[in-house]
């Protein structure tokens, strides 16, 4: 079945399996997100090393994830790898130092000898969790803003973007006021995100005040990622995009995503139901005294997150829309059908993909087995802990 | 070629195993 | 063309000094995971606590390396689109996949079982956290496959085609890029040889321990696993190592040529046993490549070709031609590669003003010299010679280190089994040592396969120096220094975090 698909089905499937994977990634934030908030919502040794060696079994969830992103990117878009990467250097520089840092800070920050001591750590586990998120909320931006590039004939890039002389290859995302709302929103989403996932992992009979702080985060965070929520999706329904028109031709068209939910109405359900689920997450957190669901907010807003981001990710890319546009140069444009690889190519990584379910099965399958019971005092202060 | 030396690679891990626990039994460290 | 050489050598300096970096570290993990992995077995088949304790005792080791392995990994997986987004473009459509692959089944394997290993003592059984270890150790050397099988693309280049519409290079057999046999060989040696240094990294921390007079039962069990692991896998990584050299032989003539010091090819070719390189010795001249030698005479021309009476070609005939052996010269190539490159211009011109006929005509021509379009891009045939010294004298370390560690295993193996490993003054400072040792052959056999290939970035079909991102020099230069500071500063965290760790040692049962 696998090979009778068509080079056009396989360039969609590919870039929906990318949004998955992308959209994971969102929901796994919740990683960065209690980073963010460890000075906050920890204000003893034992609630940070509750907090911290919580999150530490799971950093490496995102980050994989991160990684699996880009490699993925790379096998089935490569000239999208090769011109993002290429051309925004910076930005994805920035991106990757602050995760760089992230990787060894769960492992190092309470071993002694660790040369930098644990609040160097700390701020690394911040950087992370703000910066980075930031930062990749911003380039994701971009393919609704566009960047200023230009392909040669031979797909050649050059980024043409300067500031008082120096080029900024892609920091340059961070002036749009939409590239920049939508990286604080991911960075205070991730925050809702990491109170509710440490509300669900946590035994905090013995720790009241993290609990009522942890809630209070909860539902603050929330309220300040909303606006910055509503002007990105009120910008994208009014916003103009690229259009592709059948010769290939590029143009600016208005209202191009809105038209695009209206023509694939199974996107604007599952954006508004991404947005609910969200919404249903925080307010079980919130309020305690729900005698159900007060420590399962995390699934709600959880799936919900991964809803919207998988909106945000397919949305500038179906109905002949340009995912990675250029304002520099039109013409120049990435769209599913002119940056993929050979219909060879899609066709093996789609057997390969068979392979993601059941990896997704055992992720499941321990995630489970490990977070069965919740992170206690005793564990922490008696045995291996971050 | 390619097969020898990936069922090799197997076999030197599973002797090592193997081989580890005859010589911890022979000098009484097991 | 314009080529903006200081920053394609920024660019080979970032990414060398990245993948050193993670080079310091992998090795380490692909075999201590598995010595974990036979130790924590044997706790579970003896129920003894001292075995539990030894076992956890390495695997702190293991997770402080660990990190440190991610963190200067995640920066490999994306220098490719940053720093040679051209590279990435051109071969992205075979290139992409492995990684990919690498990302999808064997990240995933080791980073959720890690998890279960470090914290899952006492949160699943004693079988399913001993299985969670043995899959650290699969997926870890799971992921050396796939980019190994990358890495043996660039060195070997098959299974694609290159499509002039789009002028890049396109998969065409993945079986083919798959089993390429120097895949395959690269990647049983590359592990084999994370197998051969963690047991190394043991041996010269329990040898420590027998110095020191402490911790010596634990010391002389984790000699006896580690000695077992590393005779065993050092004799398989000399056997697997002949096999990837003799694939070089044959698919990378310049670079066996290289590591060799041979300029002027020969029958019954002797080998450099040992040898101090003329530094003054150019491609062409009638110098002797050699200051002083020690040759073996036979040995070349029976290990590169397995066939005493074969031709084993030198620098020389590579580069200036060998018509009685059939070997074309550079010149040659560089003018057919020069053509190749008009012709593919015309045809994407031709096609730009939708002139098929003329399209057709140069695409004709193309094909005819389309093998060469590499060459093309190098301005004189001197060009294609590597760098000789530097893949020369690392061969020789590697080798040389390599035949030294099975004998010191032996050794260690045969005290161990006298029982009076604890009192041997000369041998335990070689224990010692032996990790350091380790690791400079491991470093050098990355810079025999890496320096070795160039000017090639894929052997033979795109140079180096058109691979690389236009992007000026000094982003490159100031990102060098960023990595090398963080770097740097990582890795003095993790030297101490690791000493103070073994001078701490393991929980003793009282």
């Amino acid at each position: 079945m696998i090979s009778n698909l068509d080079y056009a089905t396989l360039q969609q499937l590919w870039w929906i399996i990318c949004s998955i994977v992308g959209a994971l990634f969102l929901f796994l934030t919740f990683v960065q997100g209690g980073q963010t908030l460890l000075w906050q919502v920890a204000k003893t040794e034992l609630e940070k090393s509750l907090v911290v060696t919580s999150l530490g079994r799971k950093w490496e969830m995102p980050f994989t994830t991160l990684v699996l992103f880009g490699g993925a990117l790379f096998a089935s878009f490569p000239k999208f790898y090769a011109t993002s990467f290429g051309g925004a250097y910076w930005v994805w520089m920035l991106i990757l130092f602050s995760f760089i840092i992230q990787a060894v800070s769960y492992e190092y920050r309470k071993k002694p000898d660790n040369v930098l001591g644990s609040t160097v750590y700390e701020l690394f586990l911040f950087i992370n969790g703000s910066v980075g998120v930031l930062l990749i909320g911003a380039a994701v931006g971009t393919f609704y803003t566009g960047s200023n590039f230009t392909l040669d004939l031979y797909n050649k890039v050059t980024w043409d973007y300067t500031l008082l002389g120096i080029n900024l290859r892609g920091l340059e995302a961070a002036f749009s006021l939409f590239n920049l709302s939508l990286g604080i929103f991911l960075v205070f989403n991730a925050r809702v995100l990491g109170t509710l996932y440490l509300l669900n992992s946590i035994d905090l009979s013995s720790t009241p005040d993290l609990e009522s702080r942890l809630r209070k985060c909860t539902l603050r965070n929330f309220l300040i990622a909303l606006p910055f929520l509503l002007y990105v999706l009120i910008s994208i329904l009014f916003m103009k995009g690229f259009s592709v028109d059948d010769a290939g031709i590029v143009s600016l068209v208005s209202y191009k995503y809105l038209s695009t939910l209206l023509a694939l109405p199974h996107l604007l359900i599952m954006l508004l139901a991404g947005v609910l689920l969200v919404v249903y997450g925080v307010f079980t957190a919130s309020f305690k005294g729900s005698d159900k669901g007060s420590d399962k907010g995390i699934w709600f807003s959880g799936f919900g997150t991964v809803f919207v981001g998988l909106v945000v990710l397919m949305l500038p890319a179906f109905n002949n829309t340009a995912f990675y546009p250029s304002k520099l140069d039109l013409q120049s444009s990435l769209t599913i059908y002119n940056a993929s690889s050979s219909m060879y190519t899609l066709t093996v990584m789609t057997y390969v993909a068979i392979g993601i379910p059941i990896v997704l099965g055992y992720v499941i399958y321990v995630w489970k087995l490990m977070d069965s019971k919740k992170l206690t005092k005793d564990e922490v202060t008696n045995e291996e802990s971050y | 070629m390619t097969a020898l030396m990936l069922i090799l690679y197997v076999v030197v891990i599973i002797a090592s195993y193997k081989g580890s626990i005859f010589i911890l039994k022979k000098t009484e460290l097991l | 063309m314009d080529i903006d050489l200081s920053m394609v050598n920024w660019a080979r300096a970032q990414f060398a000094f990245t993948a050193m970096y993670h080079w310091i570290f992998v090795p380490l993990t692909l075999g201590l995971s598995f010595l974990c992995a036979f130790f924590e077995s044997i706790y579970v088949r003896t129920g003894n606590k001292e075995w539990l304790n030894l076992t956890k005792f390495w695997m702190t080791l293991f997770g402080i390396n660990f990190a440190i392995g991610v963190a200067t990994g995640i920066i490999l997986e994306f220098q490719f689109g940053t720093n040679w987004s051209n590279y990435s473009w051109i071969v992205g459509d075979i290139f992409g996949a492995p990684l990919a692959i690498e990302g999808i089944f064997a990240f995933f394997l080791e980073a959720t079982f890690f998890a279960v290993m470090f914290f899952g003592w006492n949160r699943v059984s004693k079988k399913f956290h001993l299985f969670s270890t043995w899959m650290v150790a699969v997926g870890s050397n799971l992921s050396a496959i796939w980019i190994l099988v990358a890495n043996g693309w660039m060195q070997n280049p098959v299974g694609m085609l290159f499509n002039p519409e789009t002028a890049r290079f396109e998969m065409h057999n993945f079986a083919e890029v798959v089993f390429n046999p120097v895949a395959v060989s690269k990647f049983v040696h590359t592990s084999s040889s994370g197998f051969l240094f963690a047991s190394l990294f043991v041996l010269t921390i329990s040898s420590w321990f027998l110095i020191k007079g402490r911790h010596l039962q634990m010391a002389k069990r984790s000699i006896i696993v580690a000695s077992v692991f590393g005779l065993l896998a050092s004799s398989y990584v000399a056997f697997t190592g002949d096999e990837a050299a003799y694939e070089v032989a044959q698919k990378q003539p310049m670079k066996l040529a290289a590591i060799e010091g041979l300029y002027k090819g020969e029958t019954r070719a002797p080998i450099v046993a040992a040898g101090i390189l003329n530094p003054s010795k150019q491609p062409g001249d009638d110098q002797d490549p050699f200051l002083v030698e020690v040759k073996i005479p036979w040995a070349l021309s029976l290990l590169a070709n397995r066939s005493l009476d074969s031709f084993v070609p030198g620098i020389d005939d590579l580069v200036y031609g060998n018509k009685e052996q059939g070997i074309e010269s550079v010149a040659s190539k560089i003018a057919k590669g020069k053509k190749a490159i008009n012709d593919l211009a015309e045809f994407k011109q031709a096609r730009k003003e939708n002139n098929n006929q003329k399209a057709e005509l140069a695409l004709a021509q193309f094909k005819k010299n389309q093998d060469y379009i590499g060459y093309g891009y190098l301005d004189k045939p001197e060009e294609a010679v590597p760098p000789i010294a530097i893949p020369y004298y690392s061969f020789h370390i590697m080798v040389a280190l390599g035949t030294f560690f099975p004998l010191l295993f032996a050794a260690f193996l045969f005290y161990s089994l006298k029982g009076t490993i604890a009192e041997k003054k000369w041998l335990l400072p070689l224990g010692l040592i032996s990790g350091l040792l380790g690791l400079i052959a491991q470093e050098s056999g990355w810079v025999v396969a890496e320096v070795g290939r160039q000017p090639w970035a894929i052997y033979g079909l795109l140079p180096v120096k058109i691979s690389t991102t236009n992007l000026a020099a000094v982003n490159v230069q100031i990102t060098f220094f960023m990595f090398f500071a963080v770097f740097t500063l990582l890795l003095a965290a993790e030297i101490k975090i690791m000493l103070k760790q073994i001078s701490i040692g393991p929980k003793e049962e009282l």
